[in-house]
């Protein structure tokens, strides 16, 4: 039944976005177009923590590289090609990804993986920033929203309502992508790698091939979201590839649920509502996020959707569901873990 | 085609071997686990490996089934060296193994446990006829796991999530799993570790069913002498990382030098 | 070359302070602390309030680099007892996720109190200027922070491999159960030792004060360093930690010279090639 009911949910969402700009000012619309790219970033990014169980700090770097490739292109004036770009970048992507995870992913995992994931987004993002060809520290401004022509005729993109449309329906056309992937059998196979990859091993499943190429195919999507957020943001700079980017979505995810498959989208609406509610509450900002993530943490470790989950399950049943995933325990005592976790 | 019988007259020599372990060692750092280990296990033999803790049994489990890397000797499995092949290569050769503390995929179902392991045989041997973005699983697999699932008694339990089974439940799923990968050769890591008496003749009856029903060879490391003594053709007696002795149940019942350093002290401990 | 040889020490020295604190709780309670390079700055931040515009003198400066020190570690234990005991034993991921949390609550907290405006602290008037060592003139400032990071060094490694209470210190570390078995009151040392490494990361950031701009993003520069620094001594090891920083920092030095104009990619590099080749640091993991 809550399956009918996510589905609903999911249609209607979209048919909201997709009406936005008719019912709020253009800033609003903005904003929702950023997050949803963001959410197409955090829900690619969680194919690889959620589904896999690897978590990538570096993947600023490939939402970057696939912003860097389209603003580079369109300034170069290849506008009427603008959905190749879109694939030139998601490949592009998927090209890097893949080196790098060919060579991470066979020799580090957990913490190291983490970090070198991390210092590889750094060293891109150190050499687009001296880096003249392309702006260095000050990016590439002025990168023109495209209009094009395909058989059907002329498509005008220009305006900031228009890009909208065709925001939402390529961003739903990514998700639907990854939601196929995620649910299919590779999907599946991923899941039991991430919950015991021995025992998956022993099934004869080749535990390093999947998870290269669930690591490449999350790539192609981030760098997709990025190829996506350059038209719209008009302007590209090094720091899209920070370290705050690469965090953003594994906070989206976390605050959404890393289990459920539309956990990062909502984190990631959820997210912006909170930063847009305290936009002029400097300081507060970062305190009330920080504090609803610790809480999140803390409490509630399977994310608002798990919460919800809960919710649905006691209703049905009269009982709570059993906690999954992670335990938040108090730790009375402060040596034992450490024997534990050598 | 002939099925093995359980015969404990017979030796590994004479019958055509599955599994040849040549000299084989470990070491961690400078502990000694695997002191050149030899064996031979022939095809549809039950061959059970004994010895008190610490004896390196499981470790030897662990370096048959490619879970940690040998630091010497050889591992042939169906006359192919299979030495330095990770564990997901031996598995699609046809090892199928269990562990001591039963590994399912605890937030899964138990028929989606056994499903993916179904898809993950089926797409390596190339006979799958689901695409793979088939977001439902075909017909035929659905099918082929409750057939499994009804063998073991799960039948009944299989839209349940793996976490809320009980121990013994959880073992039989654990077999499940490693049956739908249609292996070669059943290696179970203490099939009766931690198990309540009667659950414990479950096993033992389901594991006696498996090696007179199928063709299947049968490994196991075990705790419990009466349990090996109902199964074994032949048995393996490990002490200190060494080979103590190998034979039939008869052989190692009457060899004084067993007596003396396992059957003496396990008595004593029960 | 020599110039270039005390710019190379003076980061890796800088570095090394930043990053001690770092690993020590990683060696405690196996927690990477995003926080960190928050605290830092924090420690900045408390250091300029108490010396003003300018430092009026070494001792002035490191008095309050010390009671900085003492406040951060103050802090630290509240957000120990609040946050790090509560997810020790969690998914790794998730106690990423709580430092990052705790740091978003720092850097808020510092831009409520002290607002967004840059601001700088000159160095005390006996570090403001130079000496010529030959014919290279070496800033008193840069002396200064390579002596710190060495004092720092000593200090720390006599405290924990000579002393007994170090040695009760790695004892909790490596196996608290054992060590609580043996009558050892783990719960305060734990405690003493937590609240010291949040201390190290204040004072770090009292003690490089001058010279640097703060702004509310100060801890993430440095952070970043420190992260690469301690997982190539391996995470936990201060010994590792300092060689890492060395190793660093020369490597820099090298960055500067070959390829003047893609500064800083090289130490990323390097940490990315070291890490591939060797996956666990100078001297392995764990050790303290």
């Amino acid at each position: 039944m809550s399956r009918y009911i996510t589905y609903c949910l999911v249609a209607l969402s979209g048919v909201l976005l997709l009406l936005l700009p008719l019912l709020v000012n253009p800033g609003l619309v903005h904003l929702a177009g950023v997050t949803l790219v963001m959410g197409v970033f955090a829900v690619a990014w969680n194919l690889l923590f959620g589904y896999a169980g690897l978590a990538s700090f570096g993947s600023g770097g490939l939402f970057s590289l696939g912003a860097y490739v389209m603003a580079i292109s369109l300034r170069a004036g290849y506008e009427q090609s603008f959905l190749l770009l879109i694939v030139l970048a998601m490949v592009t992507g998927g090209i890097v990804a893949f080196l790098v995870g060919a060579v991470a992913l066979r020799r580090s995992s957990g913490i190291y993986l983490a970090i070198l994931t991390l210092a590889m987004a750094e060293v891109l993002r150190q050499i687009l920033m001296r880096w003249h060809w392309i702006g260095a520290e000050d990016g590439l401004p002025n990168i023109v929203r495209p209009h094009f022509s395909y058989g059907l005729g002329l498509i005008d993109l220009s305006s900031g309502a228009r890009y909208h449309v065709f925001l939402c329906l390529a961003c739903g056309l990514l998700i639907a992508a990854i939601w196929w992937i995620a649910h299919g059998r590779f999907g599946r196979t991923l899941r039991a790698i991430r919950l015991d990859p021995e025992r998956a091993a022993f099934m004869g499943v080749n535990t390093y091939g999947y998870k290269l190429a669930a690591f490449t195919l999350s790539g192609v999507f981030v760098a997709g979201a990025g190829a996506l957020y350059a038209p719209l943001a008009q302007i590209v700079t090094p720091d899209l590839g920070n370290m705050l980017r690469s965090t953003q979505p594994i906070l989206f995810t976390l605050l959404g649920g890393a289990s459920s498959f539309w956990g990062p989208l909502i984190g990631g609406f959820l997210f912006s509502a909170i930063e847009y509610g305290t936009r002029t509450l400097v300081g507060l900002q970062e305190i009330i996020t920080g504090v609803i993530l610790l809480a999140v943490v803390l409490i509630f470790p399977t994310g608002i959707s798990g919460a919800f989950r809960k919710l649905f399950a006691s209703l049905e049943q009269g009982e709570p569901a059993p906690a999954r995933k992670v335990e938040v325990s108090d730790a009375g005592r402060l040596g034992k873990p450490l024997t534990q976790r050598v | 085609m002939p099925v093995a019988s359980a015969n404990p007259l017979r030796s590994g020599s004479d019958a055509m071997s599955i599994i040849k372990l040549t000299n084989l060692e470990k070491s961690y750092g400078a502990l000694k686990v695997l002191r050149g280990i030899d064996a031979e296990i022939g095809e549809g033999e039950t061959f059970a490996i004994i010895g008190p803790n610490g004896a390196g049994k499981t470790t030897l489990f662990k370096v048959m089934t490619g879970e940690v890397p040998s630091n010497g000797g050889r591992v042939e499995f169906d006359g192919k060296d299979v030495t330095h092949d990770p564990a997901y290569r031996r598995a699609r050769a046809g090892m199928g193994r269990t562990f001591q503390v039963a590994r399912v995929f605890l937030e899964l179902t138990v028929i989606e446990n056994v499903i993916i392991a179904i898809e993950a045989r089926r797409k390596n041997t190339g006979d799958s006829d689901d695409a793979w973005y088939a977001v439902v699983s075909s017909r035929s697999v659905v099918d082929e796991a409750r057939q499994l699932l009804a063998n073991l008694d799960l039948e009944l339990k299989r839209n349940t999530e793996a976490s809320i089974l009980s121990h013994g439940d959880k073992k039989r799923l654990e077999l499940a799993i490693t049956l739908a990968g249609r292996p070669r050769i059943l290696m179970l890591d203490e099939p009766t570790a931690g198990m309540s008496p009667s659950d414990r003749i479950g096993v033992v009856d389901l594991i006696r069913r498996l090696r007179d029903e199928s063709r299947l060879t049968i490994v196991m490391t075990e705790h419990d002498m009466s349990v090996i003594f109902g199964l074994a053709d032949r048995i393996m007696v490990m002490n200190q990382g060494a080979r103590l002795a190998i034979g039939s149940i008869d052989e190692i019942r009457s060899s004084q030098v067993v007596r003396d350093v396992y059957l003496g002290k396990e008595s004593q401990h029960d | 070359m020599l110039f270039i040889l005390i710019n190379s020490l003076t980061m890796a020295m800088a570095v090394f302070l930043v990053a001690a604190g770092l690993t020590l709780i990683y060696g405690i309670m196996r927690i990477l602390n995003f926080a960190h390079g928050a605290f830092f700055m924090i420690g900045a931040y408390l250091t300029s309030t108490m010396v003003g515009q300018a430092a009026g003198s070494v001792l002035m400066l490191v008095a309050a680099a010390l009671a900085a020190a003492v406040l951060v570690g103050i802090l630290g234990l509240a957000v120990q007892r609040l946050v790090l005991r509560r997810v020790m034993n969690a998914d790794e991921h998730y106690m990423l996720i709580a430092t990052f949390a705790v740091m978003l609550i720092c850097v808020g907290s510092v831009k409520l109190i002290w607002g967004l405006d840059f601001f700088s602290v000159d160095p005390p008037p006996a570090l403001s200027g130079g000496v010529l060592l030959g014919t290279v003139f070496v800033p008193s400032f840069s002396l200064f922070v390579i002596a710190s990071g060495v004092l720092v060094f000593i200090l720390l490694d006599l405290l924990l491999q000579r002393s007994w209470s170090g040695k009760m210190l790695t004892a909790v570390a490596r196996d608290g159960w054992m060590a609580e078995l043996m009558g050892l009151n783990t719960s305060a040392w734990i405690m003493l030792a937590i609240g010291g490494s949040f201390a190290l990361a204040g004072l770090a950031g009292g003690l490089l004060l001058p010279n640097q701009t703060l702004t509310p993003v100060l801890g993430d520069s440095f952070l970043l360093l420190a992260f690469v620094t301690i997982v190539m001594g391996g995470l936990g090891s201060v010994r590792g930690a300092f060689i890492a920083a060395l190793v660093l920092g020369l490597i820099d030095g090298l960055n500067m010279i070959v390829m003047p104009q893609f500064p800083g990619v090289a130490i990323y590099v390097g940490m990315i090639a070291f890490l591939l080749l060797n996956p666990n640091g100078f001297l392995g993991e764990g050790r303290l």
